[in-house]
């Protein structure tokens, strides 16, 4: 999933407190799975934020609204009622969910209340792992399921570096595996340690953030 | 004074409490005819694990001074892992009051079984004076 944590109240308060009414609007995908910005998030927010409002002297006051996808235009569409009748939106949304509601209600100041930082998968409740990190050019099939590019510090894409330590931790610290040893780790339990031998052609990563703003179209599933 | 005044400088304490950590003939609906110097609105849960952070902030938030959640011992809790999730989100509900500097002594849980009326307004007048020094 996406991953997005709460950005530091006060920062939210000081974009907020210029406002008599926001819009606080969650999403009940990504950001509901990492407890950042689902339902549960906002009805758990918009009174802290009113809280601290108060103790700060100001006024406000916050509407609540969450949609099944940030997303997707349908979902969107679904908070104008409410969005027509506020002077700002705060967004607890991945970054795509904020612009989306940005583009769609451009009349309005949206502020986003999360940071979203990764690709994570949760390993079990309360403890997210970053998985992923959208390379646009996936070797997770030579890499025996583990990705060297979100998991490994250097990114190595022919690892492992001499840093490893003993017992399989990154030389970074010593709470993070070295996944190059988990790599080889599970090589050799396959007997295919062999394959590891080989150089890996240089990363293209051209398909990634790093080529750019993407459009991509498909003209299969094109109107 | 006029009463309605005397009313708003009384502590508003609400009580959410698990229905078995009251005792059976604990007449609840009594309470608010009992007390002079403060307001204690009883709430019943049917487990104190229904609480929800969310619950306790907007209690807060609509003007109430402060939350006293009863739940019954951990060990004696009927739902099992019931009194554990209240305290687990108590600590949480907490930690928040903490990010935005507002006293932390307004949540409060207490652990309480068979407990009568009387009981539960010490337990509730106790928190008003707490958050009154």
């Amino acid at each position: 999933m996406i991953f997005a944590e709460w950005k530091p109240i006060d920062e939210l308060v000081d974009k907020l407190s210029r406002y008599r009414k926001v819009l606080l609007a969650g999403c009940a995908t990504c950001v509901a799975e990492c407890a950042a910005g689902g339902e549960k998030e906002v009805e758990t927010l918009a009174p802290l934020l009113s809280l601290a409002m108060k103790k700060k002297g100001f006024e406000i006051e916050i509407v609540t609204a969450t949609i099944e996808k940030q997303c997707e235009w349908e979902f969107v569409e679904e908070l104008a009622e409410k969005a027509e009748d506020v002077d700002a939106i705060m967004s607890l949304a991945c970054g795509i969910g904020v612009q989306a509601l940005a583009e769609r209600f451009s009349e309005k100041p949206v502020y986003p209340g999360v940071n979203t930082s990764g690709l994570t998968i949760r390993e079990e409740a309360g403890v997210w792992l970053s998985r992923c990190a959208a390379c646009g050019d996936c070797i997770l099939g030579e890499t025996f399921g583990f990705c060297p590019v979100a998991r490994c510090a250097k990114s190595l894409t022919n690892g492992p570096c001499g840093g490893t330590r003993r017992e399989g931790k990154c030389e970074i610290s010593e709470d993070i595996d070295c996944v190059w040893y988990q790599i080889v780790k599970r090589a050799e339990e396959r007997g295919q340690l062999e394959s590891l031998s080989g150089v890996r052609k240089t990363k293209n990563w051209s398909n990634s953030r790093h080529g750019g703003p993407k459009r991509v179209i498909r003209e299969d599933l094109r109107k | 004074m006029g009463k309605d005044s005397e009313k708003k400088n009384m502590s508003r304490i609400v009580v959410l409490y698990c229905q078995n950590s009251i005792s059976k003939n604990a007449d609840i609906e009594t309470i608010t005819g009992h007390l002079e110097d403060i307001i204690v609105e009883p709430v019943m849960m049917v487990c104190s694990s229904k609480i929800q952070v969310s619950d306790l902030l907007k209690i807060l938030d609509n003007g109430a001074d402060a939350v006293e959640v009863i739940a019954c011992p951990e060990k004696a809790c009927g739902f099992l892992t019931g009194s554990r999730k209240a305290d687990k989100r108590m600590e949480y509900a907490k930690s928040l009051l903490c990010k935005i500097d507002v006293n932390t002594e307004r949540l409060s849980l207490t652990y309480g079984i068979e407990l009568s009326v009387d009981e539960i307004i010490e337990i509730a007048r106790k928190r008003a004076e707490i958050i009154s020094s």
